[in-house]
């Protein structure tokens, strides 16, 4: 079972995706991401193209052959329903064959780095897989298909009007459901999210320290502050870094009544040296319950 | 210069090697698969799965390193899902979808399916009582599109027309693809989908259905020829009622779960129970393709009324026990 967790900007601005809380099997809950609906877009594009162009190789490699065996038999009578039935193929079992070879996940949600999983932590289930499958060309293949059938676009409204409203509705679904569900992942019972593959970072924390902070220094911030500085100490080093640097050690200096002078070009080993110790004053407090927050925590 | 203990930075000393070696497995399971792994590693996997999600519980309580945190989220993640979420085999996923999800699937709403096909009954008795009675309703409850010019009008020279046999393998195959694309399977996903407004209109576009069957019977009956047509639209029409009737007891239960949620919200009994619902709405679809073959090919092959009976006979009897006995036992 998922629940919602509140969205928060990361410190440095990027908006972060939306999270949810999965329960595993053990009882940990795991911290999801969902996928943006562009890159749901770009992941089924790709796979629409991939698919296309898959099915008309094998039609052309198909036709090549019915040519051959049914040499003067006129093959014209067979291209229209076997293009319509490779179509059908193409469009079903190659999300369905992924889906199911792959766990979840295929080849363009595997480049944007998606997966379907099952909403409630279990394994993902072949009739899920079908399901939401099955269900993609009631929701959008027909319509499109519909649209694009249509002659008269001028004098025909309702043969645009209804697949397009059809179609909006659809979308709305995606876009109204908290999960960003699909109807086909309502039905399947599965939902669509992101992991990109994140790599161990070094520890900032630094093992000795050539600036001594005191108790009284570290109590003017909080957890907040903390990882925001993580997050700009973890930034690639430039000219806009080392300007930073300096501003953010004079605003630290006034704000804790650090009264010793700083050279500028220790400022780094300042800023990581606060940082460290800053960490273990707060780790320290969070340990025996006193959780700061952020520069607003009032004991 | 001085030193600082840092308990997050002691924690990460120690377990760190565990992660790496988790990485390590993910990142081989992922690209080559699992069965490259040897037995010592397939032992270690779910071990340090565990002990990955037990880093995350400690590091979420006592780590203030925000890259350490979301890297074990990420980690923990990852492994959760190579190890719950596994590739399956396509003949394997198929073979279970067939011989136990679905008509399981099937048999968890008997009830719904047995409304279904009652209120399919209600309205082939109700279609052909009132086209025997009066050959005017015809024209109203048969669409033109489905009635192709047969009417209270037609001999029953034309009728007999449409009901011979026409073998040709082309025709027979372009029936057969336009059959997959043509409203049918749109209106019985709609008869599905629509159960989320309770079940009325669902309940309603298959009393439809019945209607119009029963008034055809009741036109062939009147021209001596309802041996011949039930003939000619059983040896399909038994799977696609059938189809037709999977659908409309998916859409009852969605209509139900909206009405009754029961000790759930809506949207959790939704959750709960929609996938069992998708399945037999996908054991619909593959009916309806059934039918499709049969309509397309085997309709066109025999022109034999007796044995395009004893096919629909045989079909019937096929479905009941695929849905009624298939997959009880509880192993795998």
């Amino acid at each position: 079972m998922t629940a919602a967790v509140p969205t928060v900007a990361d410190p440095v601005g990027r908006v972060a995706r939306r999270r949810r809380y999965l329960m595993t099997p053990e009882g940990v809950p795991l911290l999801i991401e969902l996928p943006d609906p562009g890159e749901r877009l770009v992941a089924f594009l790709a796979d629409v193209c991939i698919s296309f162009v898959a099915a008309i190789l094998i039609l052309l490699v198909g036709l090549l052959i019915g040519g051959f065996l049914a040499r003067g038999a006129g093959p014209l009578a067979f291209t229209l329903p076997v293009t319509l039935l490779m179509a059908f193929l193409a469009r079903n079992a190659y999300f369905m064959f992924f889906e199911l070879r792959w766990a979840g996940a295929t080849p363009g949600k595997r480049m944007i780095g998606l997966r379907v999983i099952d909403r409630r932590g279990g394994p993902l289930r072949p009739g899920a897989v079908i399901a939401r499958n099955l269900t993609r060309q009631a929701e959008f293949f027909f319509p499109i298909e519909l649209l694009l059938i249509t002659k008269g676009w001028l004098w025909s409204t309702w043969d645009v009007v209804l697949p397009g409203l059809w179609l909006a509705g659809m979308v709305a679904v995606i876009l109204r459901t908290p999960d960003r569900l699909r109807a086909g992942d309502l039905i399947g019972g599965t939902m669509v999210i992101a992991i990109p593959k994140k790599v161990l970072l070094e520890d900032l924390a630094r093992q000795t320290q050539q600036f001594e902070f005191l108790p009284q220094h570290l109590e003017a911030y909080g957890i907040h502050e903390l990882q925001v500085l993580e997050e700009v100490l973890r930034q690639p080093h430039n000219a806009d870094t080392a300007r930073l640097y300096l501003d953010i050690r004079g605003r630290i200096q006034r704000r804790i009544g650090w009264d010793r002078p700083v050279y500028d070009r220790d400022t780094e080993t300042f800023l990581r040296d606060f940082y460290t110790a800053q960490r273990a004053f707060l780790e320290r407090r969070k340990n025996i319950g006193e959780e700061r927050r952020d520069k607003f925590y009032r004991g | 210069m001085s030193m600082l203990v840092l308990k997050s930075q002691e924690f990460r000393k120690e377990r760190e090697s565990g992660w790496r070696e988790l990485e390590e497995l993910i990142s081989i399971v992922q690209t080559i698969g699992i069965r490259s792994l040897g037995n010592a590693d397939l032992e270690r996997l779910p071990l340090l799965y565990r002990a990955a999600l037990s880093s995350l519980s400690v590091a979420r309580s006592i780590v203030l390193d925000r890259a350490l945190v979301a890297y074990l989220d990420n980690l923990a993640l990852r492994a959760f899902l190579v190890i719950y979420s596994r590739p399956m085999s396509i003949a394997e996923s198929l073979r279970e979808f067939f011989a136990r999800s679905l008509p399981r699937a099937v048999r968890s709403i008997r009830w719904q399916v047995a409304i279904a096909l009652f209120a399919l009954a209600l309205g082939i008795a109700s279609g052909f009582a009132l086209v025997n009675h009066d050959e005017g309703w015809f024209s109203v409850m048969v669409p033109a599109g489905l009635a192709q010019g047969r009417g209270p009008s037609s001999t029953r020279e034309e009728l007999l027309r449409v009901l011979a046999a026409q073998p040709q393998a082309s025709a027979a195959l372009a029936t057969m693809a336009n059959y997959l694309f043509s409203n049918n399977t749109m209106v019985s996903l709609l008869i599905f989908g629509l159960g989320l407004a309770a079940g009325v209109p669902t309940l309603l576009l298959t009393f439809a259905n019945g209607l119009v069957l029963g008034a055809f019977m009741a036109l062939h009956l009147h021209r001596g020829l309802l041996g011949q047509f039930t003939g000619w639209v059983s040896i399909h029409g038994v799977t696609e009622l059938g189809a037709i009737v999977l659908f409309a007891a998916a859409g009852l239960k969605l209509g139900e779960l909206v009405l009754f949620p029961g000790r759930y919200t809506r949207a959790d009994a939704l959750q709960l129970y929609g996938p069992t619902t998708g399945e037999v709405a996908v054991g619909g679809v593959l009916m309806l393709l059934v039918a499709a073959v049969l309509e397309g090919v085997f309709r066109q092959l025999i022109a034999d009324t007796n044995v395009r009976l004893s096919v629909a006979l045989a079909s019937l009897l096929l479905w009941t026990v695929y849905y009624a006995l298939t997959g009880r036992r509880e192993t795998a």
